[in-house]
């Protein structure tokens, strides 16, 4: 197996891996969208509240939020020593409190230690006019995307077969219908000859195919190659969910080798 | 009066879920919240350009492509979102 | 008795729970919205 990246940013990867199955490239899928633990709000108590929005709305934003999460220092609140009473371990904590006109932004949760306070600060949970107040805590617990989509850090995870398009040059005659019926427009005619500007766009819709009557071209995906790409909410970098769910696919993987191993 | 009529029409329509703009997207879970004051923003620049019949700076296309918005499902949720919340602010 | 906010006029009112028929002593309107108890409320974020 071979995988390059064709894009790493903060929140967004790219990757090229050869000589694999789908399974594979699935099962690393999925495992991002519910096994990689990520932290969210998931108890709100509040105190006051004369928004228009319902405690019951404005709880449901709150666990919409992402928080940045250092997967080091936490650990699962039923797999905590406290036992579950939420102790530093395994519960972050914060306040709100805001009265008056304005706008309460994800950014107004203060939280206990400077080193938890939101990056994505400028979400809009609800519009207070004069008088109006929300005053609530908030306590975060690790969770994974299977329990509920707020703990799913990984947006949009999907594959796809490496495009291959053949040209037969001695088909071709240039009439240039492919190109212009090419949504992703990767087409193009150099030197004389119709030839391919960027094969990773190619989205393998085969409507140059249907287009082509000379039958010049062919569009196939390679069946040992995938382009995987995903996006993360925040939480986690693209790197960081990447590491971890491919750590967590080996212990899997592991613990699924100790369980045949005794087996008679 | 027209006005009137206008918001009765969409107070109908306005349920407490969407009467702000969602945190995340309902199809893929990208955060678009902070997302929409500024596409607002930049929109009713365009509309201003429009109709006052000069060349307009950017076109809704360019400003969702810049925000970052890249598959329909995220775009929808911004384009269509009409923010209702300040009707319904004075009853708690 | 029961304390109640004035839909119209906004001003606190007190009810007796075996009174029939509510009505603002100040501005004469029948709406009202009930005050929020002062207790803590736990809900889940989800």
């Amino acid at each position: 197996m071979k995988v390059t990246t064709l894009e790493l940013k903060p929140n967004k990867a790219v990757l090229k891996i050869e000589n694999t199955k789908p399974y594979f490239v699935n099962s690393l899928r999925r495992i991002m969208l519910s096994e990689l633990p990520k932290l969210a709000i998931e108890d709100v108590i509040i105190y006051d509240n004369t928004t228009p929005l319902f405690d019951e709305i404005i709880a449901h934003r709150l666990g919409m939020i992402p928080l940045p999460t250092d997967l080091k220092l936490l650990t699962f609140r039923d797999q905590c020593t406290c036992k579950g009473k939420g102790c530093p371990n395994c519960t972050v904590r914060y306040t709100l409190s805001k009265e008056g006109e304005g706008v309460v932004y994800s950014g107004d949760l203060q939280p206990e230690e400077k080193s938890w306070a939101i990056k994505e600060d400028k979400i809009p949970i609800v519009e207070l006019t004069k008088d109006q107040r929300l005053i609530l805590e908030v306590e975060a617990i690790l969770g994974r995307g299977k329990d509920h989509a707020k703990w799913q850090a990984v947006q949009a995870p999907a594959y796809k077969y490496y495009p291959i398009i053949e040209i037969d040059h001695k088909k071709c005659d240039l009439c240039k219908k492919c190109i212009e019926e090419c949504p992703k427009n990767i087409l193009e005619i150099k030197n004389k000859k119709l030839s391919v500007k960027d094969i990773e766009k190619c989205t393998l819709c085969r409507t140059c195919m249907d287009v082509c009557e000379k039958n010049a071209i062919t569009v196939r995906g390679d069946e040992n190659k995938f382009i995987f790409r995903f996006e993360t909410d925040g939480s986690l970098t693209a790197k960081e969910a990447l590491l971890e769910s491919a750590s967590i696919l080996e212990k899997k993987y592991e613990e699924l080798g100790k369980l045949l191993k005794k087996l008679k | 009066m027209e006005e009137e009529l206008e918001r009765k029409d969409r107070n109908h329509i306005g349920e407490k879920e969407n009467m702000i703009i969602p945190v995340r997207c309902f199809t893929c879970g990208k955060v678009i919240g902070p997302l929409y004051e500024e596409y607002k923003k930049r929109y009713e620049e365009y509309k201003k350009a429009v109709e006052a019949g000069e060349k307009p700076k950017e076109t809704p296309k360019q400003i969702l492509d810049d925000l970052g918005l890249e598959r329909y499902c995220c775009r929808r949720m911004i384009i269509s979102h009409v923010d209702l919340l300040r009707e319904a602010a004075p009853y708690e | 008795m029961t304390r109640y906010k004035c839909g119209l006029c906004k001003k606190p009112v007190q009810f007796d729970v075996k009174n029939i028929g509510m009505q603002c002593p100040y501005c004469g309107s029948k709406v009202f919205y009930k005050e929020r108890p002062t207790i803590a409320k736990r809900i889940k974020a989800r």
